[in-house]
C-alpha cells in the first residue's frame, strides 16, 4: 500500500510539473491574447487621438549584411522610440539570400515580422501568395504622408493598383572606378556623355600595363540584364514564362567580351572572387582593381567602399548605351498580412520614410530619399558620398529607362543556372555559344514549371 | 482489458511522455506530412496541390540537377568513408602498441571530430585551404611552389578538399577502432608470434577478422553519416563552383527553401531515404561473407 501511494504521489507530482509546464505556456500566450485583445479594443479610441499610451512592441526585418547596415538601422529605430515612447521596436535581420529563406519560413508559419523589408524581385511573389497587407488606407489618412511626392518613386510598390510597398529611397547600380588609380595610369575617367566598351577594354588594359594591377572583376548577372536593355532586350518575357531575348548571340557576345578580358589577365581571377564573402572582401574596396563593377549599388555600397578604401571613389554608367541603366527602389516596407499592430507597423513606416532627423541619421545609405520635403530639409547637410550618388543618380535618370518588371518566382533557379553556367565558362569548360544554348534552355525549363 | 487498469501502465506512461511527445509532434508527424508532400506541389506559401508521381517521375527522367548531385555525393560517399575507416584503422593501432604517451596522442587525436562538426571548424578549414591559406603558404615555404588556387573554390580540387575535411574527423571511429583492438585476447595474437606468424600476417589474419563487428558498424555508420552530408557544403562551397560539390541535401535545401519546390524536396527526401536503407540492407547482406562474430565459434 505504501509503495503504491509514493508511486501515485510520484506520478501526480511528473503530471504536476507537466501540467504547470503547459500552464506556463498557456499563461504566456494569454498575456499575448490580452494585449492584442486591448489594442483590438482600443482601436476605435487610437482614431480619434492617433496616439495611445497602450505599450506596443512591434517587430521589424531587415536585410544586412554588413555592421554599418545594422547600426544605420538601429540608429532610426532609437530615434522613432524616442518619438513614439509607447511602441517598442524588435529588429531582426539576415544577410544575402539567407533573408529570403528566413522571410518564406516566417511567412509559412505565419510569423512575419509586423515591418517587412522587401526587395522589388520579391514584392509580386509575396503579394500574390497574401503575405502582405495594401496600405491604401493608411495613405488616405495619412499615417504614411505620400503627398507631394512623384508618383514615379511611389507607384514600384503597386500590385494591381493597390500600394503594398512603400519604397526606402532610390539606388542604381553603379561602375565604381578609383580616380588615383586612373589619373597614375594616365587614363582618363569614363565620360558621363558615353563610354565604349571598346573604351573599357583599353582603360583595363592601361591600368594593367602601367600599374599591374587588375582592371575589374567578371561581370554577372545584373550587369547581363543591363547589357540586354541596352539592346532592346530584357531577360524575361513580358508572360514570365521565357526568356526576353531572341538571339542568343547577345549572350555569346556578352560572355566573349569577358572571356578575352579574362584571357588578357584583365579580371580578378575567377578564384579570387570565389572567395569573397562580404562587400568589404572584393578586390574594389581592397585596393587590387581600378573599376569596380561587382555589382555595387549606388546606396549603402558607396558607402562601404569609400570608408573601406579611405578615399573618394567615381561614379560611371556601364560601359555601352546609357538606356541599359535604371532606377531602383533599395528596399520596399511592407506590412504582414498576419500584423497584429499594422497601424503602429504603418508610424514606423512613416517615419523611416519622411522623418528629417530619420532621413539625416540615414544619409541616403538604403536609397536616396525621393520625398521634395525631406530632400529640402536634408540637402544642406550631405555628405560629399552622398551628393556625389545625387548627381550619378541624375544622371541615369537623364539617360536610362525604367526597371524591367521583377523577376518571377522562377527567378532564382533562372540565376542558379545563370551562376553556374558563367562559372563553367570562366573555367573554360563550356564555350559561350554552348553556355548561351544550355542557359536558354534551363531558364525556359523553370520559368514554364 | 485487465492491463488498463494497472497503475503500471499509467506511471510508465506519465514517465515517458515528455519523450512520447517528442516523438509524435516533432519527427512522426513531419515525416508522414512530408511523405504527403512529396506527391504535392508545394510552394510554401500556397496549399498543397496534388499532382502523384510527378515529383518522382520528373527526378529519374528530366533532372540533370539531380542526376549531378546524386553522383557528388556517391563518389563524396565512396571515397571519403573507406579513407576515413582506415585512417581510423591505422591510427588506432598505431595507438593501442602502448606507446609512450599515447593516451595524450588519443585525446588529441579526437580532437578534431569534437569539434568538427561546428561552423567555426569548417570555417577554419576554408581559411587553411583558401588563396591565401595556410596549406598554400606551407608548400611555398617548404617546396617553394607558388600556388595560387583556392583549394576550396577550384572546380578540380573542391571536392577533394571536403573528402580531406571528413577524414581529417576520425576521431569517433579511430575510438571505436581503439576499444574492439583492446577486446583481441592476447593469447590469440601470442599463439600465432610463438607459432613465427609475422606482423603483416597477424593483422590481416587475426586482427582484421576479430575487428569485423567493429569495422561493420562504422562503415555502416559512416554511410549514413555520409550521405546526409551538408554543413560542410553548404558553408565552404554552397554547393559550387558550377554544382562541383552539390551535395544531395544542399540540392535538396535549394531546391526546397531557395526554389520553393517543397514538394519535390519532400520527395527527395524519401528517395535518400529509400537509397540509404537500400544500400544499408546490402552492407547487412554482404556482411555474413565477411564479418565474423567471436561468439558463434563458442557456441
Amino acid at each position: 500500500m505504501g509503495r503504491i501511494k509514493l508511486r501515485n504521489t510520484a506520478v501526480l507530482l511528473l503530471l504536476a510539473i507537466g501540467l504547470t509546464a503547459c500552464g506556463g505556456g498557456n499563461a504566456g500566450n494569454a498575456g499575448n491574447n490580452t494585449q492584442a485583445n486591448q489594442t483590438e479594443t482600443n482601436a476605435p479610441a487610437e482614431n480619434k487621438e492617433s496616439e495611445s499610451a497602450e505599450p506596443v512592441t512591434i517587430r521589424v526585418s531587415y536585410w544586412a549584411g554588413t555592421q554599418l547596415t545594422i547600426d544605420a538601422h538601429d540608429n532610426v529605430v532609437k530615434l522613432f522610440e524616442q518619438a513614439h515612447p509607447n511602441i517598442k521596436v524588435q529588429s531582426e535581420y539576415a544577410p544575402g539570400a539567407e533573408y529570403t529563406d528566413k522571410i518564406l519560413v516566417q511567412a509559412a508559419s505565419k510569423d512575419l515580422a509586423d515591418v517587412v523589408r522587401v526587395d522589388y524581385s520579391q514584392i509580386q511573389n509575396y503579394v500574390s501568395k497574401g503575405l502582405l497587407q495594401p496600405l491604401d488606407s493608411f495613405v488616405a489618412d495619412k499615417t504614411i504622408d505620400l503627398e507631394g511626392i512623384n508618383p514615379l518613386h511611389i507607384d514600384v510598390g503597386k500590385v494591381d493598383d493597390k500600394l503594398y510597398g512603400v519604397n526606402i529611397g532610390n539606388n542604381a547600380l553603379v561602375l565604381f572606378y578609383d580616380p588615383e588609380k586612373l589619373k597614375e595610369a594616365g587614363v582618363t575617367p569614363p565620360s558621363a556623355d558615353g563610354y565604349s566598351w571598346e573604351q573599357y577594354e583599353q582603360d583595363l588594359q592601361a591600368v594593367k600595363d602601367k600599374l599591374g594591377i587588375y582592371g575589374d572583376t567578371h561581370f554577372g548577372q545584373s550587369q547581363f540584364e543591363i547589357w540586354l536593355r541596352q539592346h532592346d532586350a530584357k531577360l524575361y518575357n513580358d508572360a514570365q514564362n521565357g526568356l526576353g531575348y531572341d538571339d542568343d548571340q547577345l549572350f555569346t557576345a556578352f560572355f566573349e567580351t569577358q572571356l578575352r578580358l579574362q584571357k588578357k589577365g584583365l579580371l580578378t581571377p575567377v578564384a579570387v572572387e570565389s572567395e569573397i564573402k562580404a562587400l568589404e572582401d572584393g578586390p574594389f574596396p581592397k585596393g587590387n582593381s581600378a573599376f569596380g563593377g561587382w555589382g555595387y549599388w549606388s546606396g549603402s555600397h558607396s558607402a562601404v567602399v569609400e570608408k573601406q578604401l579611405n578615399k573618394v571613389v567615381g561614379f560611371s554608367l556601364f560601359p555601352g548605351s546609357g538606356k541599359g541603366a535604371y532606377i531602383k527602389p533599395s528596399f520596399f516596407h511592407g506590412i504582414a498580412s498576419n500584423s497584429k499592430h499594422p497601424k503602429e507597423a504603418a508610424q514606423f513606416i512613416e517615419f523611416y520614410t519622411n522623418n528629417i532627423e530619420a532621413a539625416k541619421s540615414l544619409d541616403g545609405y538604403f536609397g536616396f530619399p525621393y520625398n521634395p520635403k525631406v530632400l529640402a530639409g536634408v540637402e544642406a547637410e550631405f555628405t560629399d558620398t552622398q551628393k556625389r550618388v545625387r548627381d550619378y543618380l541624375e544622371l541615369v535618370e537623364a539617360q536610362g529607362n525604367p526597371i524591367d518588371p521583377a523577376a518571377p518566382s522562377a527567378g532564382s533557379e533562372v540565376s542558379t543556372s545563370f551562376k553556374n553556367i558563367a562559372s563553367e565558362i570562366f573555367y573554360e569548360k563550356l564555350t559561350p555559344s554552348d553556355g548561351a544554348k544550355r542557359f536558354r534552355e534551363e531558364a525556359n525549363k523553370a520559368l514554364n514549371k | 482489458m485487465r492491463w488498463l487498469r494497472n497503475p503500471d501502465l499509467y506511471a510508465g506512461y506519465a514517465f515517458i511522455l515528455p519523450w512520447l511527445i517528442g516523438l509524435f509532434v516533432f519527427s512522426l508527424f513531419p515525416i508522414f506530412f512530408s511523405l504527403y508532400l512529396s506527391f504535392t506541389d508545394y510552394d510554401i506559401l500556397s496549399s498543397p496541390e496534388w499532382i502523384g508521381l510527378g515529383n518522382y517521375k520528373e527526378m529519374f527522367t528530366d533532372d540533370p540537377r539531380f542526376v549531378k548531385s546524386a553522383k557528388v555525393t556517391l563518389l563524396y560517399v565512396f571515397v571519403s568513408v573507406p579513407l576515413r575507416l582506415s585512417f581510423a584503422l591505422g591510427i588506432a593501432v598505431l595507438l593501442n602498441m602502448k606507446l609512450k604517451g599515447s593516451s595524450i596522442l588519443r585525446s588529441f587525436y579526437y580532437l578534431p571530430t569534437l569539434m568538427g562538426g561546428s561552423v567555426a571548424v569548417i570555417v577554419m578549414w576554408g581559411q587553411l585551404f583558401g588563396m591565401n591559406g595556410a596549406f598554400n603558404s606551407l608548400l611555398k615555404s617548404l617546396f617553394g611552389i607558388q600556388v595560387s588556387i583556392s583549394w576550396i573554390t577550384d572546380p578540380s580540387t573542391a571536392l577533394g578538399s571536403l573528402i580531406a575535411l571528413s577524414v581529417w574527423q576520425f576521431g569517433s571511429a579511430m575510438l571505436i577502432f581503439l576499444a574492439g583492438l583492446k577486446q583481441i585476447p592476447a593469447s590469440l595474437i601470442e599463439a600465432a608470434k610463438v607459432d613465427g606468424a609475422p606482423a603483416w600476417q597477424r593483422f590481416i589474419r587475426i586482427t582484421l577478422p576479430l575487428l569485423s563487428p567493429v569495422i561493420f558498424f562504422n562503415l555502416v555508420m559512416g554511410i549514413i553519416g555520409g550521405f546526409k552530408v551538408f554543413s560542410e557544403g553548404m558553408i565552404l562551397t554552397g554547393g559550387g563552383p558550377h554544382d562541383q560539390t552539390l551535395f544531395y541535401v544542399i540540392y535538396l535545401y535549394e531546391t526546397s527553401f531557395r526554389f520553393l519546390h517543397m514538394g519535390y524536396g519532400s520527395a527527395m527526401a524519401w528517395v535518400l531515404l529509400l537509397a540509404v536503407c537500400l544500400l544499408t540492407a546490402l552492407v547487412f547482406r554482404s556482411s555474413s561473407l565477411w564479418v565474423h562474430y567471436e561468439s558463434k565459434g563458442n557456441g
